[in-house]
């Protein structure tokens, strides 16, 4: 264990958020604040053929009234799909059509009242598998003129946004050979982030044509250069900073329409600055949303539960606009089978546009949506081969030297090791009394993995600076939403400098002086951010040296610094060679009153390497690196009502390097019950391409008194190319929660819930056909 | 967004009835304001004027009335008062109880006894109990007041008896005249902070003849109903595992459910009759 | 059209003007800066404007701030003596029973009035107590360890 990493050192931001004092965004104020409110579409596809706005440019205290026609540019971030406001056609049911800003909210929202939209409905595309045909309408024409990533694979004339193609080994072959076949089909509806604070934003556009802008922004940077290309500005133009985020989850990461919106509406009013904060019904229908998968399993086994071929389309529901959900899409294309060797694999992941909610990044970025599958096809294979649960996991687990569908080496695996921990822990195999006659008791695992899903030169960046004091700033644009980024990376600085954790200060990340980190996404901050502070620390602790060792005749070698005092490693007790870091901080200082250098800055950044875009059959190394874990849960089901009652889960994580227990321990726990939230209760209820529930009335996140009884474990398999072996946590961690559950559910009753959320009525629904069938 | 109304806040009830009597639909009575708040906030209720109850005396006071053998809880009585007084717990737990299943912990320092009646949501968890109990709701306007039993007072959803400058100044729960036994189950999605999908209430209270059930059942019709035949069948036989089978079944038959977000018909259909089996079963166990 | 009303904010009494449909979350924030609330829904269902209206915790987005006028409110600001943390600000951070923080000013509150009406609340309680305050980030798990270390820690 380190001084400081392994430590649970407390929360960096914990005061300023305990004492109601940090301030978010929707908190700050400024004295000539305007405020914006939204027209949305009320149709799901429909043609836009006139907006009148007139009315409310003339009610007082409207300061700004845009339209679709002010800002025609188009970006995003993998595929450009999108403009600020809607243009010729509305694609969904909340689709922003204009926008006013006003002294106050209320007469914000009285002009938005007043504006004429005369629309042309349009037939609307609610089923994906419907909506990729080939002759069905296109709710984006020019789909073949937008521009995208070079790993994204839009179908001319066609609503598919991206088809991922992956082909390993030969399929045919393999089933043909193969013992047994089994087919399975997986579903998943679109689900909503629920940050308790919701979308929010300040832009000011300033008269030499500076933007300002103050947002709950998972990713300054992305944010920026996506601004730069719809405003067509430089992007020193452009100032982002990113105050406490109230929960991202993935939902305010890349670009969200709100700011362009409120850049657009202060473009208008110059110097005032306009805030946009999504009401909760906006939250759940305009704001981002898990996009839904329709999954097909097609597994070929031997008798012995080798798995030897699969063959896999997955289809994904992803909404009007699929800037962010194409990537997730290739990202379930290239993990399409879960943490199992198979030798011969076909998959095919399209990424569909339908007239639903926008959907994007949600915390395990598609992996939550395929492991729903792969989880419990994978118990269902078992049961027919008398084979439990955890033996067809060993069987095919990846572990050190396997290769994954996209033909990557392993290397560094405890997948097997976290299946191990939790069936011993949960006692797999031990069936467990129920506490009723209506009640039945049951288990079951889930496996999952996740890499963080960036392209692969995705860097990032650190500075480090040494005050006269000896204190020091760590400079980042990696974001703190609440997954403890500034402790965790204050810590890696800490240990890497030899300083104690309260001399680190941590930035509030603000383009315009923190240095470059590609987006605060895919657990990758502690693996991708965390490896350019070592880096920058290294650098500090260099320079610092290169003074030391002039000052005190010592090779610089030989010195190491220990709680900020830097010391001769050959004669550690010698008080003339041991000195504090102050005494170099603004540079060396010679006896004559002269100097040489000056301040210690450290700099550091990281791009991972080895790593490249897939061939055209899917095959490469993509994937910077894995983290692997489990969960085990433990239900009882009511059978009279379909209830199901989630006792117990557990779960294990390989996390290479745990920085810090406590906050660490958070993130199982909150993925985790996140992840039962799906499970149990959470889905958009979509009806025609309406929202029906797009409040906490009819949306239900879990509750304290929902939770299960959780036990956690965090091994350690150093990553080498983690900073001090760290993987990534935060978004493995809800990923198998929903399969666990589901395969817990049906170990209790012996029916298979294939679609989430497990609700009362399916469970009956599939009691009563067990029972028809007998 | 709230639209802008005028602040009444009285003290005399004949004030209140006033302003009801004038402003007719363009007021709204305010007590806990936990429906109608967000009633206002949606944009559904946007009334120009409010005249807020709570300085009425006594509007807020549970008092036992001893002579009458009656409870008298003032309509702005918040449900958390309700859950925690001994009285109410001591001779009507199945009050008790069902108050501290409404909303969070927060939310029944505001939500009233009244609003609740008043708001006539067919599945508002107190309203159930209240038919169950036959309480009597004291209405209050210019011309005097008025009496009527809560299963009576209530119409429909969001529909009940009361008139054009009237509100309601008190519930009234007489005195079980033995001992008494009783279960509210909230079946709902979630287990905290939820509507019901069903509410099923059962009381049996101890008499000459043994105990007698008293059944209501909330979310399954256009108003908290009781279930008669239910009752009327398990009050008349030897209770066995058939008999409760059958107040179940008949119970079944007494209620319309629809279909909604939360539930299908079919579901609540279900629910009704495990619910109230269980209800049943516990009120048994409670009493052996 | 604005109406005097006097209230006492954190042991302060004020007199201000607010308008008969301003709430008293939004009187809270916007007229005193008071930001600790957070407007999480607007309906009382996530209890992120949890703050004490005379001494019983309400949901701030349901109560109009006319209704506070004589009535004293206690919110998150006012919790901490001095720079002396209260204990239950100093469970949530020693117990990494915060993340993103958003709704750690209401959870606290809803803690406070758990514990002034039930210091030896079982764990059960605690829960129930909390129901009201959704947390998307932590899980409850170590919200729930916070407040029951802080009742032994005073029992």
């Amino acid at each position: 264990m380190g001084k400081v990493i392994g430590k649970s050192v407390n929360r960096k931001d914990g005061v300023e958020k305990v004492t109601g004092a940090a301030r978010y965004v929707d908190d700050m104020k400024f004295p000539n604040l305007l405020h914006a409110k939204v027209l949305r579409s009320p149709y799901a596809h429909a043609r836009i053929l006139e907006v009148d706005t007139s009315r409310a440019e003339a009610l007082p205290g409207v300061k700004a009234v845009i339209t679709g026609r002010c800002f025609p540019n188009i970006t995003g971030l993998y595929i450009g799909d999108r403009t600020v406001l809607a243009q010729e056609k509305v694609r969904y049911v909340g689709d922003p059509v204009a926008a006013v800003a006003a002294e106050t909210p209320e007469v914000a929202e009285q002009a938005v009242e007043l504006i004429e939209v005369e629309y042309e409905e349009l037939p609307g595309l609610f089923n994906p598998c419907e909506a990729m045909q080939e002759d069905a309408p296109l709710i984006h024409e020019n789909i073949n003129q937008y521009n995208h990533a070079d790993f994204i694979d839009p179908v001319p004339d066609s609503n598919i946004s991206n088809h991922f193609k992956l082909r390993k080994g030969d399929v045919e072959a393999a089933f043909a050979e193969a013992d047994y076949i089994f087919e399975d089909e997986y579903q998943t509806p679109m689900v909503q982030h629920v940050p308790i604070e919701t979308h929010s934003t300040i832009a000011r556009y300033n008269l030499d044509g500076k933007l300002k802008i103050w947002a709950s922004a998972q990713s300054p940077d992305a944010l920026r250069e996506l601004l730069g290309v719809i405003f067509n500005k430089p992007l020193n133009q452009i100032q982002v900073e990113t105050v406490p985020i109230g929960g991202g989850f993935g939902g305010k990461a890349g670009l969200t329409p709100e700011t362009p919106i409120a850049i657009c509406l202060s473009s208008l009013v110059r110097e005032r600055p306009v805030k946009l904060t999504y009401s909760r019904q906006e939250e759940f229908h305009c704001a981002t949303v898990r996009p839904g998968i329709y999954a097909n399993y097609k597994t070929g086994v031997k008798e012995d539960g080798d798995i030897v071929a699969q063959e896999i389309e997955y289809i994904w529901d992803a909404g009007a606009y699929n800037d962010y959900a194409v990537n997730v899409t290739k990202t379930g294309g290239y993990s399409c089978s879960g943490p199992y060797e198979i030798p011969n694999v076909k998959a095919d992941s399209y990424c569909v546009y339908t007239n639903h909610p926008v959907s994007g990044a949600y915390r395990g970025f598609g992996m939550c949506e395929v492991h729903w599958g792969i989880e419990q096809h994978l118990d269902s294979i078992a049961e027919e081969l008398g084979l439990s649960p955890l033996e067809i996991r060993l069987k095919n687990a990846l572990q050190d030297g396997s290769l994954t569908v996209t033909s990557e080496v392993m290397q560094d695996v405890a997948y097997s090791e976290c299946l191990e921990v939790t069936a011993e822990q949960i006692e797999l195999e031990k069936e467990e009394e129920s506490t009723s006659p209506t009640k039945l008791r049951g288990k079951g695992i889930a496996g999952a993995y996740k890499g963080p899903s960036t392209p692969p030169n995705a860097s990032s960046s650190a500075l480090i600076q040494i005050l006269a004091d000896g204190s020091i700033n760590l400079i980042i644009t990696a974001t703190e939403m609440g997954q403890g980024t500034y402790t965790s990376l204050a810590q890696i600085a800490a240990e890497t400098l030899g300083v104690a954790i309260d001399d680190i200060n941590v930035s509030t990340p603000n383009t315009d002086y923190t240095p470059h980190d590609w987006q605060t996404v895919g657990s990758r901050t502690v693996f991708s951010t965390g490896n350019a502070v070592v880096r920058a620390a290294e650098d500090a602790r260099e320079q610092l040296f290169d003074y030391a060792a002039e000052d005190l005749g010592v090779e610089a070698a030989d010195l190491d610094i220990e709680e900020g005092i830097i010391f001769d490693t050959t004669e550690p007790a010698n008080e003339d060679k041991r000195v504090p870091i102050s005494k170099y901080a603004l540079g060396l200082q010679y006896a004559d009153g002269s100097g040489r250098g000056g301040q210690v800055i450290g700099r550091g950044i990281y791009m991972p390497e080895g790593i490249t875009n897939l061939d055209e059959y899917g095959q490469g190394k993509t994937v910077n690196h894995w983290t692997f874990g489990c969960h085990g849960a433990e239900v009882e089901v009511d059978t009279e009502t379909g209830q199901v009652e989630v006792l117990k889960m557990t779960t294990t994580f390989d996390l290479g390097k745990v920085i810090n227990p406590q906050l660490a321990e958070g993130q199982l726990e909150g993925g985790l019950v996140q992840g039962y939230g799906t499970a149990i209760l959470e889905e958009l209820i979509i009806e025609e391409g309406e929202v029906l529930n797009n409040s906490f009335v009819d949306y239900k996140i879990p509750t304290a008194m929902d939770i299960p009884e959780i036990k956690s474990n965090m091994l350690e398999t150093a990553l080498e190319e983690g900073p001090y072996g760290a993987r990534g946590i935060g978004e493995p961690a809800m990923i198998p929660a929903a399969p666990a559950i589901a395969n817990a559910v049906y170990d209790a009753i012996g029916v298979r819930i294939k679609e989430l959320p497990i609700t009362p009525e399916k469970i009956l629904q599939a009691l009563a056909e067990k029972e028809s069938k007998g | 967004m709230i639209n802008n109304f005028e602040y009444f806040k009285p003290s005399q009830v004949k004030d209140v009835a006033s302003l009801l009597k004038a402003y007719a639909d363009n007021i709204k009575v305010l007590a806990g304001g936990t429906d109608l708040l967000v009633a206002m906030q949606e944009g559904d209720l946007a009334p120009d004027y409010i005249v807020d109850i709570k300085g009425l005396t006594d509007i807020d006071r549970i008092k036992y009335d001893k002579e009458n053998q009656i409870l008298r809880l003032g309509a702005a009585t918040s449900l958390n008062d309700i859950a925690a007084s001994k009285v109410v717990q001591k001779h009507w737990p199945l009050l008790a109880e069902a108050a501290q299943t409404v909303g969070s912990y927060q939310l029944r320092n505001r939500a009233t006894i009244g609003g609740n009646l008043c708001n006539s949501s067919p599945a508002a968890d107190t309203l159930a109990p209240l038919v169950a109990l036959e309480a009597e709701v004291e209405m209050v306007g210019l011309e005097g007041s008025r009496i009527m039993k809560v299963k009576d007072f209530l119409v429909g959803p969001g529909q009940n008896r009361l008139s054009t400058g009237e509100i309601v100044t008190e519930l009234r729960l007489p005195k079980p005249s033995g001992a008494v036994k009783g279960r509210y189950i909230k079946h709902s999605r979630r287990k905290a902070v939820d509507l019901a999908t069903v509410g099923v209430a059962v009381i049996a209270e101890e008499g000459d003849l043994g105990y007698r059930f008293k059944v209501a059942l909330g979310a399954v019709a256009p108003t908290p109903i009781r279930a008669y035949q239910a009752e009327k069948i398990l009050n008349e036989s030897e209770l066995n595992e058939d008999i409760i089978d059958k107040a179940v079944q008949a119970a079944g038959e007494a209620i319309f459910p629809i279909t909604d977000l939360r539930a299908s018909k079919d579901y609540r259909l279900k629910m009704v009759k495990v619910q109230l089996r269980r209800a049943i079963e516990k009120v048994i166990d409670s009493w052996e | 059209m604005k109406e005097k009303i006097k209230v006492t904010v954190n042991g302060e009494l004020r007199s201000e003007e607010v308008t008969p449909n301003q709430t008293l979350l939004n009187f809270l924030r916007e007229d005193l800066d008071l930001t600790g609330a957070k407007n999480g829904c607007n309906e009382g269902e996530c209890g992120a404007c949890t703050v004490f209206l005379e001494g019983k915790v309400v949901n701030a987005c349901l109560v109009l701030a006319i209704e506070a006028d004589g009535k004293e409110v206690e919110t998150i600001e006012g919790l901490a003596s001095g720079t002396e943390l209260h204990e239950l600000q100093q469970a949530f951070i020693d117990y990494a029973a915060l993340q993103c923080g958003y709704c750690t000013p209401g959870m606290i509150m809803s803690a406070k009035a758990l514990l002034n009406r039930n210091p030896n609340p079982t764990r059960e309680e605690v829960k129930e107590a909390i129901a009201g305050n959704l947390c998307r980030c932590t899980g409850y798990e170590k919200i729930i360890e916070a407040i029951i270390a802080v009742a032994e820690k005073n029992s």
